[in-house]
């Protein structure tokens, strides 16, 4: 065999091999509380979430993630470009949006649930208060270091406002506003989650400290496997989109894969 | 071997009427931390309308910093810059830039045609399908016709560089500029691409202001040289170029006319006196 | 357009200087300083919209700050959630950077851990705190837990990535010359991957501290978070919650600044990010 197709093999079967061996080993070694038996946990995950805690449970979660998630990227956007479009502002509000960025945002969930209260709009206030500026500062940090060769032509070229916006400034930013999305994507999922563990009656977040005053270790455990699959789905997802919009770019400095 | 006309650039210029760009005591200076830079001061030069000219001089003389303000990318310290009659403040209509740097500023992001049109499209005054047929005709002018949908990063140096010129002509330009062009492509390239620039100048008739610090090629593309030197830098000389019209790699190389020509090119660069015979 | 005549020729006798650097611009102190009122104002301004005790004016702001520092909570709390931190984060480092090193340096393990680590990174380590509270109760050694498994994937994958990207032709050198195995892993490994690990140090600390107040203020083991929330529910001190949560932020911008400062001197030598800096420092100057 090529050392490739070793590598590739290797790849794909030390992780069934490892699945394979904490079946076994679990099933084989005294029952122990708080890491029961994989087949068990996999009874409860297709007891529990096959199909009926999807609707109750997954779809919940992502709705907030997806909202939260939504209003810090296309805030962030807009307000980056503004920013890194006008350099004397960007300088000086640089560290404002810096402080937010480092700020643990969990910290200001109990403040959050006193203004907002326990709804939709506290989780979407909340994710937003953590990503949407991190999105900012990655957009405008790329929108203020543009290239200037880049800027001399389209200066030198008299490109429209809006052309230059959409055709050049954009385009030019887009891999590291890509960067700021994918790390404001994780911000999203963890704040949404820690909202949920905190007030919700629905949702994943909920669902785990549920499971947590019941004691009911397999069906966290399953929980936790769904919450794998759902954290794995979403960076794929992401890092689809990421390969679709800047395929240009992996193209110019020849990165076979990203 | 005659002294001929290089005493004053002015003298000469005044004999031959229209300007198409006119550069008048023109200064520029970089504010550095505390200490300030003057790169340019009281250059005087006139671009005549159709001509070819080259402006070469030493790596930091400034041949970058004069392109740029005839090109209205940077405001003048004093002095001015007129096109057509017209003070140059911004990136004036019918003058086109080509780039040293065609891997920056080429758009990676847009495929050939998409480079070629994206201008016509800000100017407006043409449909999308004459458009692509505009950007087309450029790019068939330059040889690249079978290239447009591909990414500018999949060609090699100097196709891209003959893309960035498409890419100017496709707007029907007045006056080219081109920022030492060739410099980031090899000598066999280099030599295609210059011959590529002649012709498009001929078929469409532009006006080419070229910074280069190749004095041969300087020597073998112009009508004129003007060479910048002192400090801070102006217009040193202003070489008129008597060869032949018809310029070709082997022969026009190999004339006496411009080996006398280049050898006064490099030596008003290395700022060296010039040969005088007794007398004049 | 050919033939036009000449125009003008006047020239300005005497140059036009460009316009002297403003004050502004040039004391970064004065833009700070600025900034800090603007945002002082602000607050006022959302404070009195909002009109909610939990979002105190600057006033009664500082003087629940005044007053809560004197406290010996305040301190304990703070001590707790960066004791928690710290530890948490270097448990996570002792054993996350040399078993990356190890997975870097080896293309076995590189590939064959790939699936499983791209898995379990992509979790966020918030969902494990019902378990662990469940195993550990709500003490300091749960948050220790979980801030070392949160901080324990990105120096994992920092330190792996930077053994892989030690750049070949510096490799090669290396061999060429012969240099014993010890002095390569001295010389050559170890300073490329540095760099590499300080980023990974920097995203680390940064996630640990939240999951540490996540932890906080979710299940209340001593801290700053569980001050946020116990005085949050409890109705007669909402301005000391703010107080407290103002302390969190500050101290997650002392932490990333610190991390932040520790990446650069690691990274002096990278030319890359010499010249983003150099980059950075010019766009002051060019007029």
């Amino acid at each position: 065999m090529t050392r490739r197709s070793v590598l590739r093999t290797l790849e794909f079967g030390v992780p069934v091999l490892v699945v394979a061996l904490w079946w076994f080993i679990s099933e084989a070694m005294p029952p122990s509380f708080y890491f029961p038996p994989l087949r068990d946990i996999w009874a409860a995950f297709q007891a529990t979430w096959i199909f009926d805690g999807i609707g109750r449970d997954v779809v919940p979660t992502l709705t907030g993630i997806v909202l939260g998630y939504a209003v810090s990227v296309i805030g962030g956007i807009a307000i980056g470009v503004v920013l890194g479009s006008v350099p004397a502002l960007h300088d000086f509000l640089h560290p404002v949006i810096d402080f937010f960025r480092s700020l643990p945002s969990s910290a200001a969930v109990p403040i959050f649930i006193l203004l907002v209260g326990v709804g939709m709009e506290m989780k979407v206030a909340v994710v937003t208060l953590a990503a949407l500026w991190t999105v900012i500062l990655n957009t405008s940090e790329a929108v203020a270091g543009a290239d200037p060769v880049v800027t001399d032509t389209s200066r030198s070229y008299r490109l429209g406002r809006l052309d230059k916006l959409l055709f050049v400034t954009l385009p030019a930013a887009s891999p590291q506003i890509v960067v700021g999305m994918r790390v404001a994507l994780n911000q999203s999922i963890i704040l949404i989650i820690v909202a949920e563990i905190m007030v919700s009656t629905q949702g994943i977040g909920f669902f785990l400290k549920n499971a947590q005053w019941h004691f009911d270790l397999t069906g966290m455990w399953s929980g936790l496997v769904m919450v794998g699959i759902i954290g794995f789905a979403l960076s794929r997802l992401f890092l689809f989109f990421e390969r679709r919009v800047l395929a240009w770019h992996r193209g110019l400095h020849g990165k076979a894969e990203l | 071997m005659t002294m001929s006309e290089t005493a004053r650039p002015d003298a000469v210029d005044r004999q031959r009427g229209d300007a198409k760009i006119h550069i008048a005591g023109l200064g520029k200076t970089y504010r550095g931390h505390g200490k300030d830079r003057q790169v340019l001061a009281d250059l005087e030069l006139k671009v005549r309308d159709g001509e070819f000219l080259s402006i070469v001089g030493h790596s930091g003389a400034g041949k970058t910093t004069l392109l740029r303000c005839i090109a209205g990318l940077e405001p003048p310290s004093c002095g001015e810059v007129r096109f057509d009659g017209e003070l140059v403040t911004e990136p004036p209509a019918g003058l086109a830039l080509i780039f040293q740097d065609y891997g920056r500023s080429l758009f990676p992001w847009l495929r050939v045609l998409g480079n070629v049109t994206l201008p016509l499209r800000s100017a407006g005054t043409l449909s999308a399908q004459e458009r692509r047929a505009a950007a087309l005709d450029a790019l068939k002018a330059v040889g690249l016709a079978d290239a447009a949908t591909q990414y500018p990063w999949q060609l090699s140096g100097g196709m891209q560089q003959r893309v960035a010129i498409a890419r100017a002509i496709a707007c029907r330009p007045e006056v080219l500029l081109m920022d030492e062009p060739f410099a980031s492509v090899d000598a066999q390239t280099r030599a295609d691409l210059e011959d590529l620039v002649l012709n498009i100048r001929r078929q469409y008739g532009v006006t080419v202001v070229l910074v280069t610090h190749d004095v041969d090629e300087s020597v073998y593309m112009s009508d004129r040289v003007a060479v910048l030197g002192g400090t801070p830098t102006g217009v040193a000389e202003l070489i008129d170029v008597d060869l032949p019209p018809e310029r070709d790699q082997l022969t026009t190389k190999s004339l006496p006319g411009f080996i006398d020509l280049r050898t006064r090119v490099l030596r008003a660069v290395r700022e060296l006196p010039s040969e005088r015979k007794s007398g004049a | 357009m050919a033939g036009t005549a000449v125009v003008s020729t006047v020239t300005r006798e005497t140059a036009t200087p460009e316009p002297a650097a403003s004050l502004w611009s040039s004391s970064r102190a004065l833009r700070r300083v600025t900034l800090l009122i603007v945002c002082l104002a602000g607050w006022q301004a959302i404070a009195l919209a909002l009109d909610n005790p939990v979002v105190p004016t600057v006033p009664d702001f500082f003087a629940a700050a005044a007053h809560d520092v004197t406290t010996a909570v305040y301190w304990s709390s703070l001590g707790n959630t960066v004791a928690g931190w710290a530890i948490g984060l270097g448990i996570a480092a002792l054993i996350a950077v040399p078993l990356g090193m190890i997975i870097g340096l080896s293309t076995v393990l590189d590939h064959s851990t790939r699936i499983i680590v791209g898995f379990l990174q992509a979790t966020p380590s918030v969902v494990l705190l019902p378990l662990v509270v469940l195993v550990y109760g709500t003490t300091i050694q749960m948050k220790i837990i979980l801030v070392a498994i949160a901080a324990f994937w990105p120096l994992l994958i920092q330190s792996t990535y930077g053994i892989r990207e030690v750049d070949r032709v510096a490799k090669e050198t290396a061999r060429s010359y012969r240099l014993r195995r010890r002095d390569r892993v001295l010389f050559l490994y170890l300073p490329s991957a540095a760099a590499f690990v300080a980023t990974g140090l920097r995203l680390a600390a940064s996630i640990g501290l939240a999951v540490n107040i996540a932890a906080e203020v979710l299940a209340s083991p001593p801290g700053l978070g569980q001050q946020i929330l116990l005085r949050t529910s409890n109705a007669d001190d909402p301005a000391s919650a703010f107080v407290y949560f103002v302390t969190a932020a500050v101290l997650g911008v002392l932490i990333a600044g610190l991390f932040r400062g520790i990446e650069q001197a690691a990274l002096f030598w990278n030319p890359a990010h010499r010249k983003a800096v150099r980059k950075a420092r010019l766009k002051g100057r060019a007029s």
